[in-house]
């Protein structure tokens, strides 16, 4: 595989996703399980339910192999929602349910990045349309990622344009001056990514794209997959019996 | 046959601007044929029209018969590869390998099938081993290969290539010429270079909104009101010659290739002998 370099890496996320032993399996089984978990963790109230569904996460992301760092630049990036969330509970409802909100969203987002991590994207996608994601949803965020590298292009381009004929950033945060170039730049990138994202629906046109998204094999649930939902069905009964109490009243 | 006819075609913009105006063009089935003009002549719309993107305001175009409308663009498409300037806007797929069976895979080809045609289209561009790469760390010249490569797949029966040699290295270029050198395919190539023009096609249509001249690269040559009009320079070989036939007075027509202009030389100047014993 050839280096990739480290904004490359967090923007790629097929980066290792042939590298993690979950890599060979169904991923609509992956899609269905991360789905299920996150459906359930977002409905906990019990510290210890919570933590249970994170334990489980944090060894899902161990066996995974992918690097920590990779998912630790990635989760950086929904931190400021993971704080801001925590942050308006701290203040309403005390410091236990401030923990809880944070580390169910938290619980979220490392589920969501382990399961995009260990499957290449265009898999996701198949598995997406096969349990009935209409095809205008798979179709944008297809987009929506190939998008994402032109807007960073023409971004990139526009910034070195923009130090090419002087401009330093302005002399403070309120700089007038500095603003409106700002403001343009973006609406400029947005007018010219509009053109090139024209310039690709024909090139997909004229290549016979319909919206389907068609991969060579034929999707097949094996025995790793099993394994896998039984695992993701065994804790997930576990954080329902914890938050109903069912559990401790058990033992 | 006719691989692509056009018959009274005009296309205006939604915006009220119009791009072209009463085109009548014909071009035979295996027909190779150079697209000129100035910048804003309408050259990609035109090949935009060609491929069934856009449905002319006014005329009739057909494809390999098969007359374009709202309804059968789709049907029309997959008897034309367009190959855009940009590579970048062709590219999408994550490696080289998925991204040239992208074509084939929407038409429900087999695996066989696909895989076959895979190995061919990449061995005839000259980028075997490509397969695991990621398409946006490729150079130019590599990039506008597999896009090529990409079209090569669908087994089309028509080429167009917007700009195909732009930005290219010399090498780049020459390489790229010579592949197209040996397909059979109709092949329409849009391009500001006479140079590559002259190489690759017989034909000229020199575009400037209106048909400006549909004829001959020497009737081109010797056209200076159309070279004029279009904003068009020869290539610097033929310029030189050109210079020098005016100045010594010599009657010869500008060459077109630099094969041609090695035969005036060796024809008018010194080195006739010279010039046998290299062919030799």
């Amino acid at each position: 595989m050839e280096e990739l370099s480290h904004a490359e890496e967090r923007l790629d996320v097929d980066a290792y996703a042939k590298r993690s032993p979950f890599y060979p399996l169904d991923p609509r089984v992956k899609l269905f399980c991360t789905v299920a978990l996150i459906v359930v963790v977002a409905v906990l109230t019990s510290l210890e339910a919570v933590l249970l569904a994170g334990a489980f996460l944090i060894l899902l992301a161990i066996a995974s192999r992918i690097p920590a760092r990779h998912l630790a630049s990635n989760f950086l990036l929904a931190l400021i929602f993971v704080v801001f969330a925590a942050l308006t509970m701290l203040l309403y409802r005390g410091w236990e349910s401030a923990l809880i909100i944070g580390l169910r969203i938290s619980i979220c987002v490392l589920a969501l990045l382990i399961m995009v991590s260990t499957t290449p994207f265009f898999k996701m996608l198949r598995a997406m349309r096969s349990l009935r994601v209409p095809k205008l949803i798979a179709s944008m965020i297809m987009f929506t990622y190939r998008f994402i590298f032109l807007l960073l292009d023409e971004m990139e381009r526009m910034k070195l344009a923009r130090r090419a004929r002087g401009f330093t950033g302005g002399r403070n945060l309120l700089d007038r001056s500095a603003l409106r170039t700002l403001a343009n730049t973006i609406g400029m990138t947005f007018v010219r990514a509009n053109a090139r994202a024209t310039n690709i629906y024909d090139a997909l046109l004229m290549r016979g794209y319909t919206g389907e998204i068609r991969e060579f094999g034929r999707l097949h649930v094996g025995p790793k997959d099993v394994v896998f939902g039984a695992c993701f069905a065994t804790v997930i009964v576990l954080t329902i019996l914890l938050e109903t109490g069912v559990l401790p009243w058990m033992l | 046959m006719d691989a692509l006819r056009l018959e009274g075609v005009s296309y205006r913009y939604a915006d009220g601007r119009t791009a072209l105006e009463d085109l009548n063009i014909s071009i035979e089935a295996g027909e190779r044929v150079a697209l000129v003009g100035p910048n804003g002549a309408g050259k990609s719309t035109l090949l935009h029209i060609l491929a069934g993107l856009f449905v002319p305001t006014t005329g009739k175009m057909t494809v390999m018969g098969v007359e374009l409308n709202r309804k059968n663009a789709q049907e029309v498409r997959r008897h034309v590869g367009l190959m855009f300037q940009d590579p970048d806007d062709q590219i999408f797929m994550p490696s080289v390998w998925e991204d040239v069976a992208f074509g084939p895979m929407n038409f429900g080809l087999s695996e066989d099938e696909v895989r076959g045609r895979v190995a061919e289209a990449m061995r005839m561009t000259g980028i075997e081993g490509f397969e695991e790469r990621v398409p946006h760390r490729l150079s130019l010249g590599e990039k506008k290969r597999v896009a090529m490569a990409g079209l090569l797949t669908m087994s089309p029966d028509v080429l167009l290539l917007d700009e195909p040699t732009a930005n290219l290295d010399p090498w780049g270029r020459r390489d790229f010429v010579d592949l197209l050198e040996k397909r059979k395919e109709t092949i329409v190539i849009a391009t500001h270079d006479l140079s590559v023009a002259f190489h690759l096609a017989k034909r000229v249509l020199v575009l400037k909104r209106k048909m400006l001249y549909d004829g001959d690269v020497v009737g081109l040559i010797q056209n200076q009101e159309v070279l004029r009009e279009a904003r068009l320079e020869l290539p610097s070989f033929s310029r030189l010659l050109q210079r020098w036939a005016e100045e010594t007075g010599k009657e010869f027509r500008p060459p077109a290739t630099v094969e041609e202009a090695l035969e005036i030389l060796r024809h008018n100047y010194c080195c006739r002998d010279q010039g046998a014993k290299h062919e030799h």
